[in-house]
């Protein structure tokens, strides 16, 4: 086990496409272990993409009970080829990156949204999901297609903000 | 931020024409500044600009006024600069906090900015946006304000919105306020 390296914007590994992952092998079981580590062992860290640890394969993890506050969650969910099948309810909210950390920025989002998966065995699940989390799994997805937050704001000056690496 | 610069604030007033931004950054490209941060608006016809720029350590406040000084005499624009220190550059707060966003508006009223913002200081709160504008009729003003803000992790946020609530009650205007978490992802 290992804790991997994030991968900090302007590396250009961040703005490629991830490969939908076919396997379900040891080598999968294996990746998994180390990137659930990753996960874990930034203070607050509530969802990591594959991607952003140097791994083209779509894989995203998401932990809501890591957040400071208590929200409505599952736990900790591993999405492998997750799709959104729907979404609704959209409201401007603020996020930060860990390969962006030296900025957090104001993001539309939709409050609720139903996503389709591959758990780690590969069986096919459906999760209809809302607030923080749903948050979180949209900012996850959106790595797998290589776009980050910067892709998303309209004006740096009302929408991003500065802050030190924590 | 880089220990071998200098930076300064430069804060440019004056009536608005076109192309004023691109005199200012052409001053600004022909010095060899970088300009690290930059936000202008327009207030009524008055044009403001706010950079945070870094150059080499040779220039002080007076070679960058020296600057500006074509720019300025030929579009009658009032040129301030302050040289920062290295720990005030950027922000100091280490976690992002909770972010604060409040929309008010009602009949305009002396004091609305004050009570609202001194409620926030009391809790601790760091205020990043703020615009207010006042429209209507003389008679019957309406007054609209948007602010953003940084709530300490600290700060009882249902505490804090009780207070907003009753302090737009007291105002008699309407008030709605979003207290959330900045997600680490
Ligand atoms: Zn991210």
């Amino acid at each position: 086990m290992a804790v991997l390296q994030i991968l900090e914007y302007p590396d250009p590994i961040l703005k490629q496409l991830s490969k939908e992952v076919t396997n379900f092998n040891s080598s999968l079981e294996t990746f998994l272990k180390d990137f659930i580590e990753t996960l874990n062992s930034h203070k607050y860290c509530v969802g990591l993409a594959a991607p952003q640890t140097g791994n083209l394969q779509r894989i995203i993890g998401i932990d809501i009970s890591r957040a400071r506050k208590p929200h409505l969650n599952n736990g900790l969910l591993i999405l492998i080829n997750p799709k959104i099948l729907e979404v609704s309810d959209f409201k401007i909210v603020r996020e930060g990156c860990l390969s962006i950390p030296d900025f957090t920025a104001n993001v539309k989002r939709a409050m609720h949204i139903v996503v389709a998966y591959q758990n780690a065995k590969g069986e096919a699940k459906i999760l209809s999901t809302k607030d923080f989390e749903a948050h979180a799994i949209q900012h996850e997805i959106d790595h797998l297609d290589g776009v980050l937050f910067l892709d998303k704001i309209s004006n740096p000056a009302s929408d991003l903000f500065r802050r030190v690496r924590y | 931020m880089n220990e071998s610069k200098n930076y300064f604030a430069v804060f440019v007033l004056g009536t608005d024409s076109p192309g004023i931004v691109a005199d200012i950054s052409k001053a600004l490209f022909e010095l060899g500044a970088n300009i690290n941060d930059s936000s202008h608006t327009i207030i009524g016809n008055q044009f403001a600009m706010l950079l945070l720029i870094s150059t080499e350590p040779v220039y002080n406040t007076e070679t960058i006024q020296n600057a500006f000084q074509i720019v300025t005499q030929k579009r009658g624009l009032t040129v301030y600069t302050h040289q920062l220190r290295h720990e005030d550059v950027y922000r100091k707060s280490s976690e992002p906090g909770q972010l604060c966003v409040i929309h008010l508006y009602g009949a305009d009223k002396p004091g609305i900015v004050y009570q609202v913002t001194s409620l926030l200081a009391k809790n601790s709160v760091n205020i990043t946006d703020l615009s207010t504008r006042r429209f209507g009729s003389e008679s019957k003003p309406i007054y609209i304000m948007y602010l953003e803000a940084e709530v300490p992790n600290n700060i009882d946020t249902r505490k804090l919105g009780s207070d907003l609530n009753k302090l737009a009650l007291s105002l008699n205007v309407e008030i709605k306020y979003e207290l959330e978490e900045v997600a680490s992802l």
